[in-house]
């Protein structure tokens, strides 16, 4: 597989977050907060959709243990910084095979 | 209502709100029962709020009852549980609390996780299987703000008899309904107890008490779950009628045929989707969306909003589901 620019990947989160919380996210700037710039809509239980939609999206998985989720899940920018690691990691565990 | 009676509210349909009124004896009995079906825990980690009955019994007045410390990670389910080794610790879960709890591992003897509010999800399902042979053990209860616990189940990765539910010692199941003992036949859920609650302003609680729920019999105490017997679906606790639904936005929108589709979801356990067709292209599912957020306020919209061609529809008028699936693909998905 082809590996993801950073723009897509961004592009996929937008359009996945999208769904949840509406068009207000295409205006967000990426390192917007995004309990603070929506509010209720991005509630605690929302912001676990959302991690269960960015896992289907690019088929990784979140391991609560090992990583921060309330930091990685924050804002757009560190989304996709977080899943283009998840990314480069099954890369290289599938080159090394 | 005496000083020491509690209050719990239910969401009613289309929003307005019942409230239901347990004696703290009622709340007290319940939780001795609860303690017994869960056995020694040491500390507990609460992901329920306590505003809802469940929440309120398991991580608040247990914890209190067995004298040990509570945490509340309801606004964190993200968060992991800390535990030290051998402590036996109670997870009091929400449907979202699994996708967490997948990311455990090592030796979890003793950690008990107690499942309510909705049904099981493949999160659950998924972190049941992770988890086999760790020591982890999880609990279903069954139950409702109108009754309080009515039946408990071991949750396991490949249960022997998954759907048996059995009655707490002081509920009975009102088998009146089923006309063939031999042949046991679906029923709704009917109890009797001493722990109903009163509707506000009633001096006595209602008895029995029908669930929205269909359950076969399995002897006296036991019971098959088949599932809901209406249309009621339930999302972060809010009730929500879909039927209700349907007639909002028929109303709204004069000329728009449509239905709603209950769904399982993995992180509020229920969820449900629109289905609409719209001769004049003039209704977008942000309408509708827009309408249902204004009429149902506190309740999710649906978890998606497509407009197909058509509702396909049986000669008798009864929705073609396989039909109005195959056609939502491809079709026109609006972004909620």
């Amino acid at each position: 597989m082809t590996q993801l620019t950073d723009t897509e990947i961004v592009t996929r989160i937008r359009s996945v977050l999208g769904r949840t919380l509406g068009d207000a996210v295409d205006h967000l700037a990426q390192d917007a907060d995004l309990a603070q710039a929506l509010g209720e809509r991005y509630d605690s239980l929302t912001a676990m959709e959302c991690i269960t939609a960015i896992e289907g999206e690019f088929d990784i998985e979140v391991d609560f243990v090992a990583h921060d989720v309330r930091h990685w899940f924050a804002t757009v920018a560190r989304m996709a910084r977080f899943v283009g690691d998840r990314l480069e990691d099954r890369a290289l565990l599938r080159s090394e095979r | 209502m005496t000083s020491t009676d509690e209050e719990f509210a239910t969401s009613g349909t289309c929003g307005e709100s019942v409230v239901w009124t347990r004696t703290r004896d009622q709340l007290f009995s319940e939780v001795t029962l609860l303690a017994e079906v869960l056995g020694p825990v040491d500390r507990v980690v609460n992901y329920a709020p306590t505003t809802h009955l469940y929440g309120r019994l398991l991580g608040d007045l247990l914890p209190a009852h067995l004298n040990v410390p509570v945490r509340h990670l309801w606004d964190t389910p993200w968060q992991v549980p800390d535990r030290t080794p051998g402590e036996r610790v109670l997870l009091v879960c929400l449907p979202s609390t699994w996708l967490m709890l997948r990311s455990l591992a090592g030796d979890l003897g003793g950690v008990i996780a107690v499942h309510s509010t909705g049904p099981v999800t493949p999160a659950t399902r998924q972190t049941l299987t992770r988890l086999a042979g760790s020591g982890f053990r999880a609990v279903e209860i069954l139950g409702s703000t109108e009754t309080g616990a009515v039946a408990h189940r071991t949750l396991s990765p490949r249960p022997a008899r998954a759907s048996v539910w059995t009655l707490f010692p002081d509920v009975d199941l009102v088998t009146d309904l089923v006309t063939d003992p031999v042949s046991p036949t679906e029923q709704p859920l009917r109890v009797r107890g001493p722990r109903n609650a009163r509707l506000a302003g009633q001096d006595r609680p209602a008895e029995p008490v029908s669930l929205e729920d269909l359950v076969r019999p399995v002897g006296k105490r036991q019971f098959e779950l088949l599932g809901r017997a209406t249309r009621l679906i339930k999302i972060n606790g809010r009730r929500l009628r879909l039927d209700d639904v349907e007639h909002e936005v028929r109303v709204r929108f004069p000329g728009v045929d449509l239905v709603c589709l209950p769904r399982r979801d993995e992180v509020r356990a229920e969820h449900y989707e629109l289905f609409y067709a719209d001769d004049t292209g003039l209704v977008t599912g942000q309408d509708v969306q827009a309408a249902l957020a204004k009429a149902f306020q506190g309740v999710p919209v649906p978890r998606r909003v497509v407009r197909v061609a058509a509702v396909p529809r049986s000669a008798t008028g009864k929705v073609r589901i396989d039909r109005l699936l195959a056609a939502a693909r491809g079709a026109v998905e609006n972004a909620l």
